[in-house]
């Protein structure tokens, strides 16, 4: 199972620090600090902006870990339209750099996303990630939460994938949250059918199960509710943190 | 033909549940349950009821909105509350034999109570999860004029109407309840019998729209 690490550089989605910390103190918990304490050697961040990758680089590079940098973004159908409607047609795809070309595609890809295709978020099109593609450079994976999968199984959405120019990699997670199964039933299929490489991940926004207070805290601050109305959906699971991680690893 | 049809069939065991709560809040860490109510139904009519009341050993404390809307009565709660590993097992039973799961927005909401009380008391709830109904959800897809359709996955259906939001579209159990001219004790609403005794009504009436 990989871990998929996010920091709090994708705005209010993790409680996260990239900090180079070397012991466990008050909060907030850095990334860099529990792939030390627990011996990572190789790091798979997963952010929705550009922001943190000079923290993390410089701080992964002084501590001897491996940085593997993903960026998750919204492809949708044409980034020129911007109407309600496209918007159904918003799905998630991560781009993991292998180098330093690939970093470079990424800036270039984040800065079109978030100047030409913006509406509501940074978006990008098949036809514009088809074009600036090199296989050498990226890797496309498709998460679990959010892909086109997910969306068109739960949300009543109109996602037409086109990865032609790529073979990507297939996410899955279990996190359990009642649609998990659902969904992950749906993924196989589609990779059976298109011969698609799967890995089991676990995405991490915290560090232990008890800090979930914390996240949904934090999650409620940035959508202005409270914990007594949290207006989150399904905001429910205490398994997006290592600690889950480390129980899936140990249980095989 | 349509014998299959849940309207027709009277040997489906169907679990009407509600939980009233201290709040919002979907996971243990702030919230939880004080009051259970199921009732267990055969074609339209109610079998068995329970209505159980749970002392938790907690330090949380029920939201001001929360006692005032679910009607919260501490000496109640106090006096006939049971330690919930007590009632756990009859609830599990009544669940985990049940063909359908009823509840009104019980995918938003009850569904992430009761997977916390399955998984507190130590026990899988993966099991139940395709039983569940949310008449909040039928109601919608039936007001937004999607219909369900029997090839397709019904908790897949659901979960999609359920993220489908259109602006002035009404599902409260009190609207769906007047609009199908259901008549009912409006002024005790969520006493969790009584919504469940609506919420039957409001099945009974639904199950004639849609083909499950």
């Amino acid at each position: 199972m990989i871990p998929l690490f996010k920091s709090h550089y994708s705005l209010g989605r993790s409680i996260l620090t990239l900090e180079d910390k070397a012991e466990q103190d008050d909060y907030p918990d850095s990334i860099i600090q529990i792939c030390k304490e627990n011996k990572m050697n190789e790091l798979f961040l997963v952010e929705d902006n550009m922001s943190s990758f000079l923290e993390a680089y410089f701080n992964c590079k002084n501590n001897n870990i491996k940085l593997n940098y993903g960026l998750r973004i919204t492809i949708t159908e044409s980034i020129n339209d911007k109407s309600d409607e496209s918007r159904l047609k918003n799905s998630k795809i991560i781009l993991f750099a292998k180098n330093k070309n690939g970093h470079e595609l990424l800036t270039k890809l984040y800065s079109i996303g978030a100047k030409t295709g913006f509406y509501y978020e940074p978006r990008l099109d098949y036809e514009i990630l088809k074009s600036n593609w090199n296989e050498n450079d990226l890797i496309l994976a498709i998460p679990f939460y959010d892909s086109f999968i997910f969306n068109n199984t739960l949300k009543n959405f109109i996602c037409v994938p086109q990865f032609n120019f790529t073979k990507p990699i297939v996410f899955l997670e279990e996190n359990d949250l009642p649609f998990d199964l659902l969904v992950k039933n749906k993924m196989m299929a589609f990779c059976k059918e298109n011969d698609l490489e799967i890995l089991n991940t676990k995405s991490i926004y915290y560090n232990k199960k008890k800090d979930f207070k914390t996240y949904l805290t934090f999650r409620c601050i940035n959508n202005r509710s409270t914990l007594n109305k949290p207006e989150l959906d399904h905001m429910s699971s205490d398994e997006f943190c290592l600690e889950s991680y480390l129980e899936g690893k140990s249980h095989g | 033909m349509d014998e299959h049809l849940l309207r027709y069939n009277t040997n489906k065991n169907l679990v009407f549940i509600d939980c009233e709560t201290f709040n919002l809040c979907l996971n243990y860490c702030h919230n939880i349950p004080w009051q259970i109510a199921m009732l267990k139904v055969k074609g339209d009519n109610k079998i068995d009821e329970k209505n159980f009341y749970l002392k938790w050993q907690t330090d949380l404390k029920i939201s001001q909105d929360a006692a005032k809307i679910t009607r919260y009565d501490h000496k109640k709660v106090q006096k006939e509350g049971k330690d919930p590993k007590e009632i756990f097992p009859t609830i599990k039973d009544w669940l985990d034999h049940a063909d359908y799961i009823i509840g009104h927005n019980v995918l938003g909401f009850d569904i992430y109570l009761i997977k916390e009380y399955y998984k507190k008391m130590g026990c899988s709830w993966h099991h139940i999860v395709n039983k569940f109904i949310d008449t909040n959800a039928i109601a919608r897809g039936i007001k937004y004029d999607i219909p369900y359709n029997p090839k397709q996955n019904l908790l897949e259906y659901q979960y999609k109407i359920y993220h489908t939001r259109k602006k002035n579209v009404r599902s409260s159990l009190t609207v769906l309840g007047k609009e199908n001219g259901i008549e009912h004790d409006y002024d005790r609403l969520h006493d969790a019998i009584n919504d469940l005794e609506l919420n039957l009504k409001v099945w009974n009436k639904l199950k004639w729209q849609v083909e499950i």
